[in-house]
């Protein structure tokens, strides 16, 4: 039986996986130099031990509506490492680490919540409740460098 | 044995030696047979064939064996030796390049299979090879050119002499027990010459008995040999006196193809040339050159130099930190060890990015095997001449360059050159000849690449510049030569009658420039027509540390490298104009824009209450002036990547950590010109 470990995120009333061996740190919220021109959910960079890392706001990125009601001091960065890409994840709290049947995960609905499904792996009951597995590769894929430059032909004209 | 932990630097030294065996075959080629160059390829395939062994990679320490033999043949007989040759050689080291490429993919050499080439080797050598290498180390005996030199050492009062060893017959390890031997021989003194040499003696494939000279620093010749004699499956140790040798030494060097390595039996017949061969060609037997002195290196992994670069940039942080406190405190004694301590960075950093820049040499040394192989696939003959090897480049700039200088070589083999036709009817040489130069000067390098090739036709650059709706056909007669040549850096541009596998795909130039600007340096073209074309790079020394200006933009601080500044100016708003509603400000008798970073970053004018604070740049001869809300500072930042993430941010080129812990981005200014313009 393959296990999945999870470290557990939350934003707003949902519950969100990262699988552990991607996730490097969880830090307390940093002091966030804004990038400008760039894409609204990349909210800038921060120094984390010395290396300039990006940190981007999951919630926008994952397409959630409405402004998170939790105050800095309370919200945590998750930094995880994808593809050579060190990347922080703004959150509004991290729980726990779950280990789950990898067969437990249930393919995603088309859409759930707003998230497009290629960015989730799959569904996964967590107790009570349902934790979706972010699929991290998707979120910090290409597809964004491609948009970055989509931008800035905007931005040119 | 685990061999796995030596492997990268297996790969490295493997990587070295093929370059080596590279370079000296195109010095073959072009100056033919030559017994140093021999030698030192000799030298290259026999330490490849030791390290592959040891490694396991049996059928490359099988090919490099062969080259081995190939090398000591043609050696010996370097009357036998053509180009053809270098194409089997080449053959080979291509073979050895595929061959380290896989076992660093980690398919290992299943795959493998060197037998066309082997076959190759085999043929080249032809039937002689097999007993002629074997005949080499046959009665070794030293060439008369040692044997003066050791009589001149011994007129100066040196104790000299040879010592003859010779094995057991059934000595299995050969090899090791002449190491043990030359390594017995080391308290006493100075071994200068081998006969047979020291890389066949170390592999043993030697008959018969070796002799090395020695000059006495210690001890005596009797405790020597006493020690020599110890060594197990030494059968014999003579030490033979100068005079004795020199008689047996004229009869057998002086033969017509002058190896030393003749048997006995013939050289009595071969008496009567001998007398009258006044200058014998080099023998391979004696000559071994005295120990060379190289300076001691290390090998290190760029990571840790880079690791080490990123502590030191903390460093420099947490110094600029101590130094704000220092002077805010009253005592004397913190500042004092502050400006030590500051003084102390300064020359840590120094020495470290001495570290990470390396000599152009290791960059341009694939080239000329590139330039060669151009020449067969394309209609070109053309000399390829490199400059200022010894200059010193960033390691980051250097790896980023590469590709893009192979390209301009290409370009200038393809499109820059005639045909060798087309040059005669011209009535150039034949010979075309390309260029590449590397040069440093006031902070930065300069990369040359030029050709004495048709040199740019502006008419047919703007024609097709026109055809494609890049240029404004109206405007063409007004463009400068250089504004002509910039066209074809334009994306898509390509003005090769055929697309050719070599260049012209149309995506070459403006790839190469956006390399070249995203290292912060700058390209273009000189060229006349009908005698060549000129590429010319700029590039920044290094680019981890930068001075910058640090100013505020909204509640934000940004860093404007100083390179790219020309003035910081406070400007009254009643010189500011208007042109197409773009603001403009008269600077040195030029209408200059004015952008404002505070609308452009953040969509938030900046605020102006009498004066508008802007700091002037200048790239080229274009100047730009970039309203902010402050100019705070100029200090020196380390330039930290944004990572993988933000690769498609090209405003800023990177980003440093100010004294405060606080990141401050850097704006490249060269966005900024493509923006204002």
């Amino acid at each position: 039986m393959a296990e999945l470990q999870c470290v557990t995120m939350r934003i707003g009333d949902e519950l969100y996986g990262a699988r552990v061996e991607q996730v490097m740190s969880v830090e307390r919220m940093l002091d966030i130099s804004p990038v400008p021109r760039t894409l609204s959910y990349i909210k800038g960079v921060a120094n984390l031990r010395g290396t300039v890392t990006p940190v981007i706001d999951l919630r926008e990125r994952v397409g959630l509506r409405g402004q998170s009601e939790v105050g800095d001091d309370a919200r945590r960065i998750v930094v995880v490492e994808v593809d050579e890409m060190t990347v922080g994840l703004i959150v509004d709290a991290v729980e726990d680490v779950v280990s789950i049947d990898e067969a437990a995960v249930e393919p995603a609905p088309a859409v759930v919540g707003g998230l497009q499904a290629v960015y989730l792996d799959g569904v996964a009951r967590v107790g009570e409740r349902l934790m979706v597995v972010l699929n991290l590769e998707r979120i910090l894929s290409d597809v964004e460098v491609a948009q970055l430059h989509e931008v800035e032909k905007q931005v040119r004209g | 044995m685990d061999t796995a932990d030596y492997l990268d630097a297996f790969l490295a030294e493997t990587d070295e030696n093929l370059n080596v065996l590279s370079e000296l075959c195109l010095v073959l080629e072009q100056q033919g047979a030559d017994d140093d160059t021999f030698a030192a390829m000799f030298r290259a395939a026999h330490t490849l064939k030791g390290m592959s062994a040891t490694m396991g990679f049996q059928k490359m320490a099988d090919l490099t064996h062969h080259m081995e033999d190939a090398l000591g043949y043609f050696r010996q007989h370097p009357e036998r030796f053509d180009s053809a040759i270098v194409d089997v050689l080449f053959q080979a080291i291509d073979g050895l390049t595929e061959h380290v490429e896989a076992i660093r993919n980690g398919a290992g050499e299943e795959g493998i299979d060197h037998q066309t080439v082997l076959d190759a080797l085999a043929r080249a050598q032809n039937e002689v090879a097999a007993s002629a290498v074997a005949s080499a180390a046959e009665n070794a005996s030293f060439a008369p050119e040692m044997i003066a030199m050791l009589e001149s050492l011994q007129a100066e009062g040196n104790q000299v002499a040879v010592v003859r060893v010779e094995l057991t017959a059934d000595c299995v390890m050969r090899g090791v027990r002449m190491v043990m031997v030359m390594r017995a021989l080391e308290p006493f003194g100075e071994c200068l010459a081998t006969s047979p040499d020291v890389p066949v003696l170390e592999e043993g494939s030697f008959t018969g008995a070796a002799e090395l000279a020695v000059v006495l620093h210690n001890g005596t010749f009797d405790a020597l040999r006493a020690a020599v004699a110890d060594i197990a499956e030494v059968a014999q140790v003579d030490i033979v006196q100068l005079s004795d040798l020199k008689t047996a030494a004229q009869a057998t060097t002086p033969t017509p193809v002058a190896s030393a390595a003749k048997p006995v039996e013939q050289a009595s017949s071969e008496q009567a040339p001998a007398a009258s061969a006044s200058a014998p060609a080099p023998a391979s037997g004696g000559k071994q050159a005295a120990p060379r002195h190289r300076e001691q290196t290390l090998r290190v992994p760029v990571s840790r130099i880079d690791e080490f670069m990123n502590v030191l940039s903390e460093l420099v942080i947490a110094r600029t930190r101590l130094e704000l406190l220092a002077r805010a405190s009253e005592n004397p004694e913190l500042r004092e060890v502050s400006e030590q301590i500051a003084r102390l960075s300064d020359s840590l950093q120094d020495g470290v990015m001495s570290m990470r820049m390396m000599p152009v040499e290791s960059l341009f040394q694939r080239f000329p095997r590139m330039m060669r192989d151009l020449q067969k696939t394309l209609d070109r003959e053309f000399d390829f001449e490199m400059t200022g090897l010894e200059t010193e480049m960033d390691r980051t700039v250097m790896d980023e360059m590469g590709e893009a200088l192979v390209h301009l070589l290409r370009n200038a083999a393809d499109h820059g050159l005639e045909s060798p036709a087309d040059r005669e009817q011209r009535g150039k040489p034949r010979k075309g000849v390309i260029r590449l130069a590397a040069y440093a000067s006031g902070g930065h390098v300069y990369l040359e690449v030029s050709d004495d090739g048709r040199g740019i036709d502006r008419d047919k650059v703007l024609a097709s510049a026109i055809k494609k709706g890049i240029v404004d056909p109206a405007k063409a007669p007004a463009m400068s030569d250089a504004q002509v040549y910039d066209l074809l850096f334009a994306s898509g541009f390509s003005t090769a009658a055929t697309v050719s596998d070599i260049s012209g795909r149309g995506v070459g130039l403006d790839a190469v420039r956006g390399k070249v600007e995203s290292l912060g340096g700058t390209i273009r073209i000189e060229s006349v027509p009908g005698q060549g074309s000129t590429f010319l790079i700029e590039l920044p020394l290094t680019l981890t540390i930068l001075q910058a200006m640090l100013v505020r933009v909204g509640d934000e601080l940004f860093a404007l490298p100083t390179s790219g500044i020309e003035e910081v100016a406070r400007i009254a708003p009643q010189d500011v104009e208007f042109v197409h509603e773009q603001p403009v400000v008269n600077f040195r008798e030029g209408v200059v824009p004015m952008i404002d970073l505070g609308a452009y970053f953040f969509s938030s004018k900046t605020t102006t209450e009498d004066v508008w604070q802007t700091v002037i740049c200048r790239e080229g001869k274009r100047y730009v002036a970039l309203v902010v809300d402050d100019v705070i500072d100029e200090l020196e930042v380390v330039n930290k990547p944004l990572g993988k993430y933000l690769e498609g941010v090209k405003v800023f080129s990177g980003a440093t950590i100010l004294g405060d812990g606080h990141v401050a981005l850097i704006v490249d200014l060269h966005q900024v010109f493509q923006l204002g313009a």
